[in-house]
């Protein structure tokens, strides 16, 4: 009994933001295909030859914090009942309204083995009132959860909001969720290849991963070149600011060029995730390029020593941006410039408890280590983690290792081989709610082959 | 095994079959499809005697033991009931609710339960309605009736509750957070088990005391199917392609190994007890059919039979002579079944 499964779109967006419009689209369009639509609560929306179905709201049990036991049992029921007619349905889509997490929906295609039989998940498909969403975007969970789940974000109603507020919205979307396509709507209007058949949570099909989140996540928000003496003494001060301490890393370059500069900002990331000292106002900062995290008191800042360890340029890397702490490098109380400085996206803003963290690197894993590693991760912090993707470089594999979950779930397997001209990488993305990403990038390191 | 052949009848409609039903005299077999149509066999005169349109899209369909009644739901939303004497309809009710799943007539055929959402309604043998349950949890996925006929349980997710024959609140529940998909009560009414979601069976010894209810796990799968032999001894469940055999006799098989019968290739799809007898029918997605045999420690299978597609209910006629067949894609077939060696 192997018949094609049938793709199966999951449909989420906060009230008013075009979801019955969408629906109405999809199912008016001329695409010549059976669409069947499960909502959570009944709409009067039912088209000739289509159909909106009734699905009871069910509660979903947490067992110690995993619903991966307790899958929706009335979408199971009506999708077996749906499968007993004779006029199948070429394509599901089901609505999830009022649910914020719409991951036990989206998971029922993945335990379920009677579903895995029939049905195969497309998409996750989220729609977003570019006019509203700014009254809920901070306070809702149930509108951060629906972002940090989509494979496709519509950014509906764009006729109603400027341009500059638009690009506001799409940078702000983008950090939250990088891997997600993004597509500007009025009305819902949309090309059905968009949103049908896209394949998303296909492996096979979809084992790649936007590179773009990796320029715009870095853990310091801030670079500076300086030119330092070895026989002198700096003293660096700070501000109180916004946050009890600062992450800080000194890293001496030989010259200053792009190469240099790449090269230093690689390592930044890796140390930033490493471990670093803890050191109170008065004592000496190294200057060798390991990190150091700053404790500045609220009331009166601080202020710390700098004797570097050789005459030259160095880069000093910050978590947070100079400006908010006031920060200045003196010697004997002349304030020293940066001779070239850059600002990097705060990728890890403060108020974003939803948002991507994305790693990359170029070592070949240790595929046990990694198992062990993604184990714990998503049994731990399964919660947390709303979706996962990685795409990886396996030590003394021919084949790229992919993977993808859904909190703690995860499927995993090889891919096509490595073509020679590529190069051998490891991305890996996770979109969820208070990720560490220092205790990622570490925890990733630590799988790589040449870690002990 | 050598293929049993003794095909009485064979009708070959389109659409998938819900249920096979045999009228009270084991003259007529009754089906239902899932486009809402019902047919009336005279299996014996291999002819059509009646058919009719019940729904646009039925989801169930059930025959009362004793009396000519059939009653079926829809994706319409309604439930109807109809006289098979004179195929006239007796009553149709709009539910308050899309769908309605679930119809099971009392043992005595006086009274039947249409689950209708998350609802349960009771009507009697003339069509009258006598109330519709408060809301459950959930959706009703399944009902079973106390084999007294006084009272009938409700599966959804949460657990199950029993109502009796004339109060819409429920007399108990028996709470458990899952999701329960398929519910039997023993003959003898000393157990109601329940499939679950996580591939378990729960049972709720009866009458029920809190935190006394138990589990048997160990499942590949869902438990789909819970079939009682007549004195309650067995307990028949699927467990993909074999069926798992759990002895009660009168307590709970708790600490017991089951029997574990794996003469099908295929996933299990139905299995049904005599009405009398200690003999059953089994079958497989593939088509597959076997008869067995069970009895204290014996088990034997006797008897095999194909169909041509998956195997979606089967129906033993009244004198246990006669076993009715319907598929996926719309065969019926009434087999006279195998003697026992």
């Amino acid at each position: 009994m192997t018949t094609q499964p049938i793709p199966v779109t999951v449909l989420t967006g906060y009230l008013g933001s075009g979801k019955t419009t969408l629906l109405n689209r999809i199912l008016r369009e001329n695409h010549g295909q059976r669409i069947a639509v499960i909502e959570n609560e009944f709409g009067e929306i039912g088209i000739d030859n289509e159909l909106v179905i009734e699905a009871d709201e069910e509660i979903f049990e947490m067992n110690n914090g995993c619903i991966c036991c307790t899958v929706r049992g009335d979408l199971i029921r009506i999708l077996g009942q749906l499968m007993k007619r004779r006029d199948k349905f070429d394509h599901i889509i089901i609505e999830t309204t009022g649910m914020a997490n719409p991951a036990p929906v989206a998971q029922t295609f993945w335990v379920d083995d009677d579903m895995k039989e029939m049905f195969s998940l497309d998409a996750i498909i989220t729609i977003v009132d570019a006019k509203h969403v700014w009254q809920h975007i901070d306070d809702s969970d149930e509108c951060k959860e629906q972002i940090g789940f989509a494979d496709v974000i519509l950014l509906n109603k764009t006729d109603l909001v400027t341009e500059n507020e638009l690009d506001q919205l799409s940078k702000r979307i983008q950090r939250m969720n990088s891997q997600a396509q993004v597509h500007q709507t009025e009305n819902a209007a949309i090309g059905m290849d968009k949103i049908l058949n896209i394949r998303a949570f296909d492996l096979a099909a979809k084992a790649e991963i936007n590179p773009a989140f990796l320029t715009e996540e870095l853990p310091f928000e801030w670079m500076g070149v300086y030119y330092l003496y070895n026989d002198d003494e700096y003293t660096v001060t700070f501000d109180a600011g916004p946050d009890p301490s600062m992450d800080t890393l000194f890293i001496p370059l030989d010259k200053l060029d792009e190469e240099q500069l790449s090269k230093a900002k690689k390592k930044a990331v890796k140390q930033f995730s490493e471990a670093y000292k803890v050191l109170k106002s008065g004592k000496f900062i190294p200057s060798t390029g390991a990190l150091s995290r700053l404790l500045i008191d609220e009331k009166k800042g601080a202020s710390f020593r700098l004797h570097p360890h050789k005459t030259g340029l160095y880069a000093l890397y910050t978590q947070h941006g100079p400006d908010e702490f006031n920060l200045t490098i003196q010697q004997n109380n002349i304030p020293v410039q940066a001779i070239q400085s850059e600002e990097y996206a705060h990728g890890h803003e403060h108020d974003e408890t939803v948002e991507s963290v994305g790693i990359e690197s170029t070592g070949a894993l240790n595929l046990q280590k990694l198992n062990q590693w993604i184990g714990w991760l998503l049994s731990e912090r399964g919660t947390d983690i709303f979706r996962s993707k990685g795409v990886l470089n396996i030590a003394d594999r021919d084949e790229r290792f992919v993977f993808q979950g859904v909190h703690m779930l995860f499927e995993a397997k090889s891919d096509r081989n490595w073509k020679p001209s590529e190069k051998r990488m490891n991305q890996l993305i996770f979109i969820g709610r208070n990720l560490d990403r220092q205790e990622l990038t570490k925890g990733f390191n630590a799988c790589l082959a040449s870690s002990r | 095994m050598t293929p049993y052949n003794s095909e009485l009848f064979t009708s070959l409609l389109d659409d998938y079959i819900l249920n096979v039903c045999w009228s009270g005299d084991g003259k007529h077999l009754i089906s239902g499809d899932s486009a809402g149509m019902v047919q009336v066999f005279d299996v014996f005169n291999r002819e059509v005697v009646h058919e009719w349109q019940a729904h646009d899209a039925m989801l169930c369909l059930a025959v009362s033991p004793q009396q000519s009644l059939v009653v079926s739901g829809g994706q319409d939303g309604r439930f109807k009931l109809w006289n098979l004497d004179t195929f006239s309809l007796l009553a149709d009710h709009q539910a308050n609710s899309a769908w309605v799943e679930c119809a099971v007539w009392s043992p005595n055929g006086n009274y039947a339960v249409l689950g209708t959402g998350p609802r349960v309604a009771l009507i009697d043998s003339n069509g009258k309605l006598i109330y519709q349950s408060e809301k459950h949890e959930s959706t009703v996925s399944s009902i079973c009736w106390h084999p007294n006929g006084l009272s009938f349980a409700t599966a959804c997710f949460g657990g199950v509750r029993i109502f009796g024959l004339t109060a819409s609140e429920p007399l108990q529940n028996m709470p458990w957070k899952n999701s329960m998909l398929s519910m039997s009560w023993s003959p003898d009414g000393k157990f109601i088990g329940c499939g679950t979601q996580d591939s378990r069976i729960h049972f709720f010894p009866q009458p029920y005391e809190f935190g006394q209810d138990f589990e048997m796990s160990g499942y590949q799968g869902k438990v789909k199917i819970l079939e009682w032999d007549a004195r309650a001894e067995f307990l028949l469940t699927n467990c993909w392609s074999d069926i798992v055999v759990w002895r009660f006799a009168g307590q709970s098989p708790a600490g017991q190994i089951p029997w574990t019968i794996d003469e099908h290739e295929e996933k299990i799809t139905a299995i049904r007890y005599q009405n009398q007898g200690s003999c059953f029918a089994s079958a497989d997605e593939g088509g597959g059919l076997r008869f067995f045999h069970a009895q204290a420690e014996d088990l034997l299978c006797y008897g095999a039979y194909r169909m041509r597609s998956c195997i979606s209910c089967l129906a033993w006629s009244p004198d246990d002579l006669h076993l009715a067949i319907g598929t996926t894609d719309g065969e019926i077939v009434v087999i006279r079944a195998p003697e026992l060696p």
